[in-house]
Order: C-alpha cells, then structure tokens, then sequence
C-alpha cells in the first residue's frame, strides 16, 4: 500500500456511526460498530433483538383451531409458549412454538420427530409432560402440561429462594434427571429458566432435549438463549468443545451451577470459591457435593444424579446446618409475653383431646409409661439380690426416659397442632436432639434431687420450673440447658399457679392410682395433654421450630403465593396400622396394669397373713382361744387345754394373757380338769380377775358335781368378800 | 497458530501464564508467546507514538519481549494482572523508563529476535493509522482494539471458507455491524438470489459465531472471563471516545 492511497484511506469514516475507519484492516468494516454490535445482548428483553418473532395469539388461533389460545405467556430463544385449552378435553395446556428457522436444517424433521417421540416417554411428577408434537406450517410445536407456577428464576429474583429451599428443590430435580437419564434422554439445557416450580412446591422441569433438537448441526450453537451475550454458563466444558458428543454428565454439570447459584446467589465463574464461604448459612457439606458436581473433567463428577440426591438429602435429613437456635432471643421473646395461665381451660382441653381419640392416645401413653416403668424397674432383672439393683435399673431409666418422656411430648404437640402423628413420633426423642433430652432429664433429675436433699423446698421448686424443660428441647430445638432456664424464667413468673396447677395434675394421677390403676393410664394421657395445652399457651407460636423432624419438612415454603398453613389430615394408611397398635397396647397396658394390681394385693395380702401368724402370735392366740372361749365347744380334750394353757401362758401383756387364762380354766372346769383349773388360775396376773376367773371355774365345778373341788378353788379366792360369796354358793 | 478451544470455562491463556508464575512451565511459555505474537502491534504503536524511530521502536520492542519472555517482568505487576492489555502497558512503561533509557540496547535486545515479526508491515500499518492527536495511551488501546477485531474477522472468514461459505460470508459480513433491527433482509436476500429465510439463518448465524469468537478473543487476554463484557466497554470506549 502506498503513501498515497493510505492518504486518501484516511479520510475514510464509517458511514453508520461516523467514526474514523482504518483503513487496510478489519477488511473495511468500522472497528466501533463491530464491537457495539459483538457485544449486544440478543436476548429478546429487546423485541427487535429477538431472533424469532413470535406469531400473535390471532395466528396461533387460527394456526391451531383445536386449541383455544388463552395467553402468551412469553417467549425465549427456544421459541414461544401460550396458555391454551383443549376443549374437548377441557385441560389447559402450554403451546410452545420453536423458531421457524430451525425447521431448515437437512434431517430436522426426523430428528424432531425422534427426539419428541422420546420426550412424550418422559411420564414424570417432576417432568413437564409432552402431550402432542408436530409442524404446522412449518412451525414446529409441542403441547406440553400447563405448569401454574413460577420459575427458578423468578423466585431467585423475588428473593423466595433460600438455602433451605434449595435443599428441598434439587433432589427433586435429581429425580427428574436421573428418570430421564435412565430413558436415555439428556436435557443438556438445565438452567433456572427450565426448572418450573408450581404453586404445591413441586419441581416441573422443562424443555427436556428440545437442545438437541434445536442444536443438531453442528454449527448450531446453543447460546443463542442465553442471556449473556451467548455465555454458557450453565454448559459442562464438554458442552462447549464437543457439543455432539454430551452425556448425561453434563447435566450434572449444569446442575451444579445451578445448585451453586441457588445457595449463593452468584454464579460460579473463573476461580469461585465453595458456596459455604459466601453464605454463612450453606452448610459446610454441601461444598464437596457443589464442587464435585462442577467437576470439569466429566470422569470426576458424580456419575449419577442419583448420588447427588442421596448426598443432599443424607446432609438435609442428618441437618446440623442450622447453627443451634438462640436460645437467648427465643426466651426474650417469650419472657416479654403477656401470658395467662387457665388451668381450668388446659384441663378441659386435654380431657377433650383424649376423649376425643381414646384409644391411640391412651395406647401410645401407656405403651410409652409402661416401657419407662420397664426401664427404671429393670436394673431388678439384670441384677437383682446383689445390692446393686436401684443404681443400674435407674441407670437405664435416665437414659432412654428423657427421650421417652420427649418424644410422648412431642406426640402430644402435634395431636394438638393437628399435625399428623404416627408410633413414630412417640418415639421421635430417640431421633431427633437425644443427646440433649437425656441431659436435660439427667441434669434436672440430679438437681432436684439434691434440692429435695438439701431442705425438700429447693427441690419442689425446681420441679416444678422445669416443667417445660423436654418440650422446649424437642420442640424448639433449644439445648438443654437453654431450654432448663426458659422453663425455669418462664414458670417462676406464675410460680404459685404453677404449683397449683401440677399438684392438681399429680392428684389426678394419683386417684388414677387409686383405681386399681386402670385409671392411671387415662389419668396420665389427660395430665400430659393439659400440660402440654399450657405449654401451648405460653410457648406456642414462638419462632418456628428450628430443627423441624426430617418428616416435617413440606416444599411450601418455595412457593411464591404462600399456600395457607393448614394441618395435614392424619393419613388414612398411617391410620390403619396406627389404630390396632395402639389399641393392642392400650389393652396389654390395661392388662398389665390389673395383673400388677393382682400381684400387689395378693402379696400385701401374703404379707399381711405372714405378719399375723409370725410377727403378731398373741392376736392368732387370743383368737384361737376366744372361739373355744365362745362355748361352742363343750367336750374339749385335755390334750386341747394343755396346748391351750401353754400358748397362754407365753402371752407377754397382762390383759389378753388372763382372757386367755380365765378361758383356759373355765374351759377346763366345765372338762372337769380340775389341775390344768388350778394351773390357769395360778398363772393369772391380777388378782382381781383371777378371782373371777376361779369363782366361775368354782361354779362350773360344782356343776359337774365336783363340789370338793370347788369348794378347794374358792378358798384360793384372796378377796373375802368374794370367797363368801363363792362359797355360800357352793353351799346351796 | 493453534486453534483456540472455545472453553471459556477453562483456563484462559493469561491465566496459564499468571498460574506458571516464575517456573516456567511449558505451557505458559507457549501462551505467552501466542499472546506476544497476537498483541505485539499496539505495542509498537505504543513506542512509535512515543516519539522513537521505527529502527528504535522494532529494537525496543523486540528487547522488551525478550525480557518479557525471560520471565522477569511477571512479578511486581500485581494491579494490573487481571488484563494482559494493561499488564502489557504497565510492564512496557517500566521497561522504557528503568531500562531502556539507560541500558546498551544494543546489548539487550539489538541482536535477539525473540519473534519473528513483520516489521514492514507495522510501519506501513503506523503510517496510515489517521494522523490524530491521541495520546500514547489512547493509541494503544485503540490499536489494540482493532488488533483484536482482526483476530476475529479473521478466523471468522477463515472458518466460513472452510466451510465453503467465503463467498456468502464476503456478501453479508457488513451485517456484523448493523442493529438485529436494522437489517434489510428482504433487499439482502434480493441482492443475493436467496429466500428471505434463507438470508435471515445466514446472518443469524454468522453473526453469533461472530459474537462466541470474540467473547472469546477477548476472554483470552482476561484471568477471569466473566470481565469480557467489561473488557468490550473499555475497548468500545477506547475506539470511540477522543483523544
């Protein structure tokens, strides 16, 4: 090139935007306006950037007479969708249009055709199913499942999505990949814009393949939807250099990013650092399943969807993700409450509830209290006679009682939150926060067992303040001695009524008792009811329940029209097998119960009967001899008298040992045995009644015509008086 | 030249060459170069607005890359790290203020030719550039810009003729710089004795091949290429702001 043409070249200016164009380069082209236009955004926010126009309801109609066409919903690079009705089926359904200029490539129809025959397999919960395809007009379509809902992309946009939510929403997407995997279909398209979640919560994933369809040539790219400037930044590395020859590995790539994205709100480009470091709240496990996922080298990711679900769902079922709840803030709020404690009224509740659903909660109460009284009285069966029995039986107890006694908690809890219960949840205490309601039930114990040591009152009132201590721990997820201290603040402020109102609970337990106690085990459920009635009234609606059981967890919370908390009807099929049970246990309770009874009153009785013969011989004696006393028995033997005279002569106390002795002699008196008579007599101890006793024994005597005999008793009389009066007898 | 991979994800060639750092590892050495070689241009410019001959610019140039690809220039030049275009200029002044000056340049770099570069074609491509005021700076980033620019057009024209498209590609290439809006595609497919869908594909696709080949033409010279639309606003601006 010349000095003069470079001149002239100069000059030059592009004729669009009117800079200066350099000449010799860029083949003429304005440097400026190249650049302008490489970097626009193509991405259909603009209308006239849109690569495909899509036709207006009008044309849809008329292209579509079998459909009524209600909306567009909107459109992106793989086409446009509208809200349609079949009549004849009276279903709404999404209308997706693709792009007329992708019905041009050589082999599309068939590769649509085959591709859309596979898509129409994919029967699904998570999948949008594919009801009908075709071309019409050569604009090919696809009749799809209407998702009422939002996608992920909205709701990140609407800041619905949190990292709890993100733990609910991809093993959802797990399962629609790895179903469709197992089909043989790569979506190769996963972004927050296909991930549909409807108004229940449920994950829909859509456009599943429709990539490849659209992508089949290789010079057909697939970054014509993207929203940046053709980015892929949810494309595997392998997507980008060999975009035929994908497996379903990349979409595990592309739901990493979207799972990172999710938890941080960030995408992860360049050098990104692991979702925990930018969130506090992701929890520090979820890094490893994130960074695997995003694996570049496809042989170093996960190999299976299926491994990223169960991966998240063992970190989100085994959750310490949560820090530990403030149980600082929780009892402020609290204690800043104006509460009112009505006994009455939790009395009356709980009497409700239970009579409300007898047998299942008299049931699941008494197999609960049976199996504690089991446990505490269980150290007698691994050890009994060695001395030793109280500390390991009571060992046992307080291991496994505190989690019982929290997990009876929470049973009741959710009967009266309406929520559905199972044996399970009775038992819950050993899954969820064990630890601490066996250091709490520990603690407590020892503590209100020294207060009770040291002047019994300490010991009342800590009884009394810890109340609470279980439910809060199961409930509210508090540790142990958080939820020990709100107890203790929240019952000393009503500390009296609070007294009243458990002994009140403990007298109803006891005339429960005293019911042979069969009605200890309707007495217990109604106690533990109303207790938990006022712990209702006072803890009740504060903070969520922060460490919820993995049961518990319900997608609601990532849909954006927030679905009214209603309480889940107890399921029919829990139902079934929960109704016998309980039944079965509350009768073997009951059983239990009267056989304990039996044996109880049957070995007081035993006791009683030993303690009369053994511990007690005067009163067996005195009985003995007071029947013979009685007369009935006229010819008794003197072998007779002789055991008699000899048990009563062993009598300690004065009085019964002469009523014995004066029968002995009147006895034998009317046997005319004149010297067993005479020993009697002798052995009396005061003289008053041995004078009586030998009078009669006189009289009786001479009745027998032994007149010489008893003329010899009554001159053994002391007193005179009574001797003359003996003897003028005789005499007559 | 090798063919670029296309792996935005991946590793970028300025990120090869920061990773290796001062050990020299294979790999880096033929980045670097790849980038010395695409980007040697502006650089000259640079020196030649700077007031220095041609016989001194192509002297001094060549030294600078020698001791550029000697390694010693990647440490204490943290700021600038995260693009080659300003990392380069950054290392340049330095070399021109603490080396050059007062160093034999003959010894340091008059006989070593680390690159074989086209020395006539850069000065005649110096002559013609519009004889305007800018500043060095300004003219180093609006070479650059172009240099890049090339790079693309280049390897886009390349790729159509490989496909047997050089033809179309020469009839529609000025529609890389007219608005999506703006393009007359019925008098195009007229001109071009084709269907309106047809031309319409074309462009399309020429024009997003067009747009990947820069993204990554530009992510190359980045440690990070989620900067690339930050890096097309700079060397817009660079083009069309004044002096």
């Amino acid at each position: 090139m010349s000095e003069a043409e470079a001149d002239q070249n100069m000059g030059k200016k592009c004729p669009k935007c009117g800079g200066p164009l350099p000449s010799g380069v860029l083949e003429g082209l304005c440097p400026a306006c190249l650049l302008k236009e490489g970097a626009v955004n193509d991405t259909g926010t603009q209308p006239e950037a849109a690569p495909f126009q899509p036709p207006g309801i009008e044309e849809v109609a008329r292209l579509f007479p079998q459909l009524e066409i209600l909306a567009f919903i909107g459109q992106g690079g793989m086409g446009a969708v509208y809200k349609a009705r079949q009549p004849a089926l009276d279903r709404v359904v999404a209308l997706k249009i693709l792009p007329p200029q992708t019905a041009g490539g050589p082999g599309f129809v068939e590769r649509f055709n085959r591709e859309a025959r596979a898509l129409a397999k994919l029967t699904h919960p998570n999948i949008v199913a594919v009801h009908e395809f075709g071309q019409v007009n050569g604009l090919p379509f696809f009749i799809m499942e209407y998702v009422d809902g939002l996608n992920l992309r909205q709701l990140e946009r609407a800041g619905k999505l949190s990292p709890r939510e993100a733990l609910q929403i991809v093993p959802q997407i797990c399962e629609a990949l790895q179903f469709a995997h197992d089909e043989g279909v790569v979506h190769r398209d996963i972004k927050p814009e296909n991930i549909l979640v409807d108004k229940k919560g449920r994950v829909k994933i859509a456009d599943f393949g429709i990539a490849k369809i659209l992508g089949g040539g290789p010079d057909v790219a697939l970054t014509d939807t993207r929203g940046a400037i053709g980015t892929p930044h949810y494309m595997a590395p392998e997507q980008v250099e060999h975009p035929t020859t994908v497996d379903h590995r990349a979409d595990i790539f592309s739901l990493g990013v979207v799972f990172y994205e999710m938890l941080t709100g960030e995408l992860p480009l360049g050098k990104f650092a692991p979702p925990s470091s930018r969130k506090v709240e992701v929890d520090v496990r979820l890094d490893d399943v994130v960074l695997r996922a995003l694996e570049k080298d496809p042989e170093r990711r996960y190999q299976q969807v299926s491994q990223v679900k169960t991966a998240v769902d063992t970190i989100a079922s085994t959750a310490p993700s949560a820090p530990p709840p403030s149980g600082e803030a929780l009892a402020r709020e609290i204690l800043a409450r104006d509460y009112e404690l009505n006994i009455g009224s939790c009395l009356r509740r709980g009497w409700a509830l239970v009579r409300g659903d007898f047998w299942p909660i008299v049931g699941i109460t008494a197999l609960i209290t049976v199996l504690s009284f089991i446990a505490h009285s269980s150290g007698a069966v691994f050890s009994s006679g060695n001395g030793k029995t109280t500390a390991e039986g009571s060992v046992l107890g307080i291991l496994i009682g505190g989690p019982l006694a929290g997990g009876l908690y929470m049973f009741f809890l959710k009967r009266i939150r309406g929520e559905a219960t199972t044996v399970d949840t009775a038992f819950s205490g050993f899954s969820n926060r064990f630890l601490h309601l066996f250091l709490g039930s520990f603690v407590s114990l020892v503590l209100i067992v020294l207060g009770f040591i040291c002047c019994i009152l300490p010991g009342i009132y800590l009884g009394v303040a810890w109340t609470f201590t279980l439910p809060l721990i199961i409930d509210k997820g508090l540790d142990f001695w958080s939820a020990m201290e709100l107890s203790r603040k929240t019952v000393t402020r009503h500390w009296w009524k609070f007294l009243g109102f458990v002994i009140l609970l403990l007298l109803l337990r006891l005339a429960g008792l005293l019911v042979f106690l069969i009605g200890f085990f309707i007495a217990m459920p109604i106690f533990k009811a109303s207790l938990m009635y006022a712990y209702e009234d006072l803890f009740g609606g504060a903070m969520q329940t922060t460490n919820p059981a993995p049961t518990m967890v319900g997608p609601s919370g990532t849909v954006v029209q927030a679905i009214p908390a209603k309480p889940p009807p107890v399921p029919n099929g829990t139902w079934k097998w929960l109704a016998p049970v309980a039944v079965v246990t509350a009768v073997l309770g009951l059983i239990a119960a009267l056989i304990i009874t039996i044996a109880v009153v049957t070995h007081l009785g035993g006791e009683r009967r030993d303690r009369d013969t053994a511990a007690r011989p005067v009163e067996g004696i005195s009985t003995v001899v007071d029947t013979a006393a009685s007369g009935e028995t006229h010819k008794i033997s003197r072998e007779t008298l002789r055991g008699r005279l000899a048990a009563a002569s062993v009598i300690y106390e004065s009085g019964p040992k002469d009523k014995s002795l004066a029968a002995v002699a009147a006895d034998a008196a009317k046997a005319g045995e004149v010297d067993l008579v005479k020993d009697s007599l002798r052995q009396m101890y005061e003289t008053s009644r041995r004078n009586q006793a030998a009078r009669e024994s006189a009289r009786l005597l001479a009745g027998r015509g032994l007149r010489e005999q008893a003329i010899e008793i009554a001159q053994s009389i002391n007193e005179s008086s009574i001797r003359d009066q003996t003897l003028s007898e005789l005499a007559q | 030249m090798t063919n670029a991979t296309g792996d935005i994800f991946a590793t970028t060639r300025w990120t090869v060459v920061l990773a290796a750092g001062q050990r020299g590892a294979p790999q880096a050495d033929i980045a670097l170069e790849e980038l010395c070689r695409t980007y040697w241009y502006p650089l000259y410019a640079y020196v030649r607005r700077h007031g220095h001959s041609r016989e001194d610019a192509e002297d001094l140039t060549q030294a600078f890359f020698a001791r550029l690809l000697e390694k010693n220039y990647l440490d204490g030049i943290s700021s600038e790290k995260g693009k080659f275009r300003a990392f380069l200029l950054t290392a340049v002044k330095r070399f021109l203020a603490n080396e050059w000056d007062r160093a034999n340049r003959q010894k340091r770099g008059g006989g070593v030719r680390p690159l074989s570069l086209d020395w006539q074609d850069a000065d005649t491509r110096y002559q013609i550039h519009p004889a305007d005021n800018l500043s060095p700076d300004k003219l180093y980033d609006r070479v650059w810009a172009v240099t890049m620019l090339e790079r693309v057009i280049t390897r886009l024209r390349d790729e159509s003729g490989a496909e047997g498209k050089a033809k179309l590609y020469e009839q529609l290439k000025t529609f890389l710089m007219v608005g999506k809006s703006d393009i007359p595609y019925a008098q195009a497919a007229a001109a071009l004795g084709l269907t309106e869908g047809a031309v319409r594909v074309a462009i399309h696709r020429l024009r997003r091949r067009y747009r990947e080949l820069l993204r990554e033409e530009v992510a190359q010279t980045l440690s990070d290429p989620a900067q690339a639309d930050e890096e097309m606003q700079a060397l817009f601006s660079a083009l069309t702001e004044g002096p």
